[in-house]
């Protein structure tokens, strides 16, 4: 499909209408629930996330950079082009970069060591803005779409990936800012609101399966495809604090603690989220 | 189930996790605030904090610091024991400031307007609130405040019919303001955050958002006709 239908497709979606949510009452928690997943399995049937992964595929493949070669010998954890069930796996630690990454900033790396591309830059335009189009973004939706019908499975078992946990499972329950919030704060109670918006709860399974399987995501309200990385940024951003840098330690503990959490849970993405 | 997974498999590995975590503690990693007193993790996360958060202009990154309340709250995952609670209550009390007039219910109508608007302190590069429009407290994030709000959130009780059995008395009013300014001062560790204390909310606008809650007339305490609509908890005094 070509580039110049994508802002025609996104406008047509913004029209879907919304399942009727009466603000006049106080709605049942479980109505909107349902009308949500209603609304959902609406969008699934054309879901433009599906245009992310298409130009995501193409970027992937094509060469580029510098030193105008693909992405194709880039080793997501499973050896250099293996891209089956690879994001299911991550974050874990990669022994050329003596990190822990998750697939973001591994991608990050292998645009910078292998086709040459400047780190600046990539960071700065990671997310997309307005009529700017973020590579990245597709790229994630791309490598991550190769993992659908896996289930989500770290491995921890490097000790450094053990270490990253643990941080991220601290700073999971970190407060700090002028609010004194924590990602715990919000997100370890069943069945909680922020305005309309449900919740959830780092303690039920199945609800940790479910959002951690679903990203990147379609994300109606946006008009695009946003990641986990952007996930982590809009969350710090809510809670007062300055933007968190992307693919950093902090991000990649994180999702690497998140992920773990959401043990079993399948990848289907890209999802479709308001 | 996982965290029990974790756990085994970090047993086995336990040695050359010490090991990290010792050459980290070596490595001159512990903070400059708070160096001392902060656990092996704790100073990893922390340098893990000043690294990913590196870019962030001086100013911003000072939010990133916890004051004490925040760090023993984190530690104790908000369930603080009672010698902790008893030392939380009565620092945070101690700093509260209370206008030079005393405490005088406010403007209702403004206040109803803090507690719902959102807008306000979010910072960085990407999309920072604009920091000469007013702030509001965006109670409504967390709180259903009226009998007929359909949009608030449930992180914290429903305010609906606050203000009835309370009424506008003294007590009430110190109440409402304590528990705006410094949640943790009347019930330590508390999820709510201290509006008065970081500075989020002025004085002023405290005291509107108490009148908002407190005055019988207010849409919080104006109960439907029975028949209609149920109403909310109406809390009794503390």
């Amino acid at each position: 499909m070509s580039k110049s239908l994508l802002p025609i497709l996104a406008v047509v979606l913004l029209l879907v209408p919304l399942p009727s949510i009466g603000l006049a009452q106080t709605p049942a928690a479980s109505d909107v629930a349902d009308s949500i997943a209603e609304y959902r399995r609406m969008l699934r049937e054309g879901n433009p996330g599906e245009l992310w992964v298409a130009r995501g595929k193409r970027l992937y493949h094509t060469p580029r950079g510098p030193n105008g070669v693909s992405l194709d010998a880039c080793d997501l954890g499973l050896g250099p082009g293996e891209l089956e069930g690879a994001f299911a796996a991550l974050p874990r630690y990669f022994e050329d970069a003596g990190r822990v990454q998750d697939l973001e900033s591994r991608l990050v790396f292998c645009m910078t060591h292998l086709q040459g591309f400047a780190r600046e830059p990539l960071l700065r335009e990671a997310f997309s803005s307005g009529e700017r189009e973020s590579d990245l973004e597709a790229l994630a939706a791309y490598v991550a779409s190769r993992s659908n019908g896996y289930p989500l499975a770290v491995e921890l078992s490097h000790p450094r990936e053990l270490e990253m946990y643990r941080i991220g499972e601290g700073l999971f329950h970190r407060r700090s800012g002028p609010l004194d919030l924590s990602c715990a704060t919000c997100h370890s109670r069943e069945q909680r609101r922020i305005r309309m918006h449900g919740l959830m709860n780092i303690h039920n399974p199945a609800q940790v399966r479910d959002v951690m399987g679903s990203w990147p995501t379609y994300r109606v309200s946006q008009g695009t495809v946003r990641t986990l990385q952007h996930r982590m940024w809009d969350c710090h951003w809510q809670m007062r604090l300055p933007d968190v840098g992307y693919g950093s330690d902090a991000t990649v503990a994180l999702i690497l603690f998140l992920n773990e959490q959401a043990r079993g849970g399948e990848v289907d993405v890209p999802g479709v989220r308001r | 189930m996982s965290r029990v997974c974790v756990a085994e498999r970090c047993m086995g590995l336990l040695p050359a996790l010490l090991v990290g975590v010792l050459l980290l503690a070596l490595s001159g990693a512990s903070g400059p605030a708070r160096g001392q007193g902060l656990s092996a993790l704790e100073r990893q996360m922390e340098a893990v904090v000043r690294d990913s958060w590196g870019d962030a202009p001086g100013v911003e990154a000072r939010r990133l610091v916890q004051d004490d309340t925040q760090l023993e709250c984190s530690r104790v995952r908000n369930e603080p024991g009672d010698a902790l609670r008893e030392r939380i209550q009565k620092r945070e009390l101690a700093r509260i400031s209370y206008p030079e007039g005393g405490l005088v219910l406010g403007d209702p109508v403004a206040g109803e307007r803090y507690a719902k608007d959102g807008y306000g302190g979010r910072v960085g590069r990407l999309r920072p609130d604009d920091p000469a429009r007013p702030r509001g407290g965006n109670c409504q994030a967390c709180h259903v405040l009226e009998p007929r709000d359909g949009i608030g959130g449930t992180l914290g009780p429903s305010l609906a019919g606050f203000g009835i059995g309370l009424g506008t008395r003294p007590v009430a009013v110190r109440y409402v303001y304590d528990r705006i300014y410094n949640s943790h001062a009347v019930n330590p560790c508390s999820e709510m955050p201290r509006f008065g204390y970081h500075g989020f909310l002025t004085r002023q606008q405290i005291l509107d958002i108490a009148a908002y809650l407190l005055m019988p007339d207010s849409p919080v305490n104006r109960i439907e006709p029975p028949g209609s609509e149920p109403a909310g908890t109406v809390r009794p005094l503390p």
